[in-house]
């Protein structure tokens, strides 16, 4: 076997614990329970989401393909897909290139960097399917509602959907290569995530700017005369979108094979000029971040005197938490960069000019219909909420503390107390990343100071029970054996629980609200506002209420 | 000299004070007490630890002994809240562990076997993290650290992160959090691996200070060299089980009276 594959084997088994996984349910039957939880919790979420699309997708197919344009939507949600596996795929990159445990084992043996690259590629790629199936698979079904895919169809859309995460992938490799080999060592964890979120805030700025700008060409007569190619619009700022859409269109022609085989040459050449840069700055920048850094400053009296200073134990808590997880880069990349990358994909359109006239009119519409400040208040309390059940603050803390639990249970503190610092720091964290959200909404409907502030307040405590029921599961099924940082938060499905917890109470709440809306728009914000208030109330009480049995059943074997 | 004694008795008269006063079957105030203790894993499939019946007193040195996979670890980390028994009691200072956890916590200074410290935070950061927790004043941990930092010689790793020590460092540092409250049951588990021969005699000086001030150290060690000078009393388990206790002195009575301690050791925990 060539060392690559060996190494990809190796490597597969131990990203996605699959020996563990076979020693713990296949031989010794432990917990066979877990796997079926799992199974339940990713059909749930697929579906969930996978239906969301779906109609979605429906919707527009059934509108473009009265202009002759359905392949647009195509284009649109493949954009969709590759832009989410660039996003994710470049905080992923960085951490399984210099993060994992595994380096310290790989480095010493005699393989190339793009043995190393390329292995962890792959598995980044296969990761990164999920996302892109949960996107394309609903938007085919729809496009095939309306124009037949066939054997071949489906055949060349599988095809295709293999290689979508692989360009944009590529891409984040080569930033994520160049970007620590250029951060400075000392303050590289830090520096590293800044470095992040300004490339990730100029090209999403880039990205809308570059929409705006072509938006601006268009002409009421090419719409008119139907002479505007949508797909070739739609992708123009990313090519192998519109590849990938011809290839499928036009399955089973000579254009949508050459198409396809555009896809295909294109992903080998950027994954050849990953290789290529890789190889030259991979160790380099590896080896660098490795290396220990030391103040040398001698603690002397005066020196001690200074930082020896009492404060009280939740305080001290919450210094830990937040330290422990802000330097972290993995943690803060995987579990925190959502809550700021959300609002800032809100911002830059509103506020660079480059939205064009459709929110204006939207903003417009909502504040001359009877309900449309109700909605439109309730549409960002839902953005808040399901941007804060994206965070893993709270859903990981107590997997995340790994082997350092034995500390937390050491110490003479409350359970009660322990969990209270961990949910006052999720819900520190939601607190200032929803404001761009708020000032989005302000700016574009201007709504007044109380729909603002029901649509802030609605939002973060709609979110917050999630987020408390979402810490419930993580002290009730931890994940601890965790040997690689990453794995703590992007591997670990507690992660996922509050996304399941919210999107249950959000249909409930949507339910609430068909049924409320006819008694008028304040009682029913009122009703959803006072109910969400209760309910995030009520489980932080049960939850610290049971903190101290659920704390003492954790037992530290290892 | 009549200073000094004087002081011991106003410390002791401190902690008396601080503590459920619980006398020991055979006089001396227990710190620690297992009553019956059990645990097993893997449903009940391997019994880790077996009705372990034990005492140690206050002001005692205490060396818990036993082969690999004796149960040294399991019963260590259940005085701490690292693990529940299955059946028994456990009390420290008088305070059952399962019933009283945070008073019997406060009781212990714990530094296990692996000490796993978070590699994000300075050493500083971590010490005054602990002394928080443990409610230590500004000023009292200034002067224990002062003087803990010069017995470890750590002052030129304070400010690092605890990422980039040694073992051998991060062993200091987790015996500097345990002494920086200055607890009535030092609790040790392997102290002695990592640290560098300079260290290991410092800490065992550290460590009949600590008992000389009234205090009780609970440690397990493979050093039987070791256990033998400091320990005031042995306790040897296998299998879970206690098979022997007591002094040096009542150890002998059981083998030749000029058996070492490892050659008891030896004798008893051989198949």
């Amino acid at each position: 076997m060539s060392t690559l594959m060996s190494l990809f084997r190796l490597s597969f088994r131990n990203y996605f614990g699959l020996s563990a996984m076979r020693v713990k349910y296949l031989h010794k039957r432990e917990k066979l329970w877990e796997p079926a939880l799992v199974a339940l919790g990713v059909v749930a979420g697929g579906l969930s989401f996978g239906s969301m699309f779906y109609y979605l997708a429906l919707t527009m197919v059934r509108g473009s393909a009265m202009l002759g344009q359905a392949d647009f939507v195509l284009t649109q949600f493949i954009l969709l897909s590759q832009i989410m596996a660039f996003t994710f795929g470049l905080f992923a990159m960085i951490s399984i290139l210099y993060f994992s445990n595994d380096l310290d084992i790989l480095v010493p043996l005699p393989l190339k960097a793009w043995h190393i690259l390329a292995t962890k590629l792959s598995l980044v790629n296969i990761v990164e399917y999920a996302p892109v199936v949960v996107i394309l698979a609903p938007t085919l079904l729809a496009y095939n509602q309306v124009i037949p895919l066939g054997v071949l169809g489906w055949f060349t859309a599988f095809a295709t959907m293999l290689f979508l995460p692989t360009i944009p992938l590529a891409l984040a490799g080569i930033l994520a290569v160049t970007v620590m080999r250029g951060v400075n060592r000392r303050h590289r964890d830090i520096l590293m995530v800044i470095a992040s979120i300004a490339l990730l805030s100029l090209i999403l700025y880039l990205q809308y700017h570059f929409t705006a700008s072509m938006t601006g060409q268009i002409s009421a007569e090419d719409l008119a005369m139907n002479r505007l190619d949508f797909v070739e619009f739609v992708g123009a700022s990313f090519p192998p979108a519109i590849w990938a859409t011809r290839a499928v269109a036009q399955h089973g022609t000579a254009r949508g094979m050459l198409n396809l085989a555009y896809l295909i040459l294109s992903s080998a050449a950027a994954v050849g000029a990953f290789m290529a840069v890789g190889q030259r700055v991979f160790y380099g920048g590896l080896v660098g971040g490795s290396e220990r850094t030391r103040r040398g400053a001698l603690y002397t009296k005066q020196i001690i005197a200074r930082h020896a200073v009492e404060s009280t134990a939740l305080s001290a808590l919450l210094s830990r938490e937040l330290k422990l997880f802000m330097r972290m880069p993995i943690w803060v990349m995987n579990g925190f960069i959502t809550i700021v990358l959300f609002p800032l994909m809100a911002f830059f359109p509103t506020f660079f000019g480059v939205q064009g006239a459709g929110m204006t009119q939207v903003a417009e519409m909502a504040r001359n219909h009877p309900h449309g400040l109700a909605m439109a208040t309730l549409v960002v309390a839902a953005a808040i909420a399901f941007m804060t059940s994206l965070n893993t603050l709270a859903s990981t803390a107590i997997s995340r503390e790994g082997k350092y639990l034995w500390i937390s249970k050491t110490l003479p503190v409350s359970a009660k107390k322990q969990l209270t610092a961990k949910l006052i720091f999720a819900l520190g964290a939601a607190i200032p990343s929803s404001i761009p959200l708020v000032g989005v909404y302000a700016f574009l409907f201007q709504p007044g100071a109380a729909h603002l502030a029901t649509a802030y307040i609605l939002g973060i405590t709609a979110g917050f029970t999630p987020q408390v029921l979402g810490l419930w599961f993580d002290i009730w099924r931890p994940f601890l054996t965790w040997t690689n940082h990453q794995h703590a938060v992007k591997n670990n499905l507690n992660a996922v629980s509050p996304m399941l917890f919210g999107a249950a109470l959000g249909f409930v709440s949507f339910l609430a609200y068909r049924q409320l809306i006819a008694q008028g728009t304040w009682t029913t914000l009122l009703v959803l506002l006072l109910t969400h208030s209760a309910l995030a109330i009520l489980a932080t009480v049960l939850l610290l209420g049971r903190a101290e049995a659920l704390y003492s059943r954790l037992e530290v074997k290892g | 000299m009549f200073l000094f004694h004087f002081a011991l008795c106003l410390v002791n008269a401190e902690l008396l004070a601080s503590q459920h006063v619980v006398s020991s079957s055979k006089g001396g105030i227990l710190v620690l007490h297992f009553q019956q203790i059990s645990k097993s894993y893997q449903k009940g499939k391997v019994k880790a630890v077996d009705a372990l019946t034990l005492e140690v007193k206050r002001g005692e040195i205490f060396g818990f002994l036993g082969p690999n996979g004796a149960g040294k670890t399991t019963s260590i980390k259940m005085v701490v809240g690292l693990l529940r028994q299955d059946q028994g009691h456990i009390t420290v200072n008088g305070y059952d562990t399962l019933v009283d956890p945070q008073k019997t916590k406060a009781s212990i200074g714990f530094v296990p076997d692996n000490p796993d410290l978070y590699d994000k935070l300075t050493g500083m950061e971590y010490i005054n993290f602990i002394a928080d927790i443990y409610k230590v004043s500004s000023a009292t941990r200034q002067r224990r650290l002062e003087r803990l930092i010069d017995i470890f010689e750590i002052a030129g790793a304070m400010g690092d992160l605890i990422g980039s020590f040694s073992h051998g460092m991060k062993q200091k540092l987790a015996l500097t959090a345990a002494l920086i409250h200055e607890p009535p049951l030092l609790i040790l588990d392997e102290p002695m691996v990592g640290l560098d021969p300079r260290s290991a005699h410092l800490f065992k000086e550290l460590m009949n200070e600590h008992c000389s001030q009234g205090r009780t150290v609970f440690f397990s060690t493979h050093i039987l060299d070791v256990a033998e000078r400091l320990c005031h009393r042995v306790g040897i388990i296998k299998k879970g089980q206690l098979i022997s206790c007591g002094t040096m002195a009542e150890l002998r009575q059981t083998s030749d009276q000029n058996s070492s301690l490892e050659s008891i050791f030896l004798e008893l925990t051989k198949q």
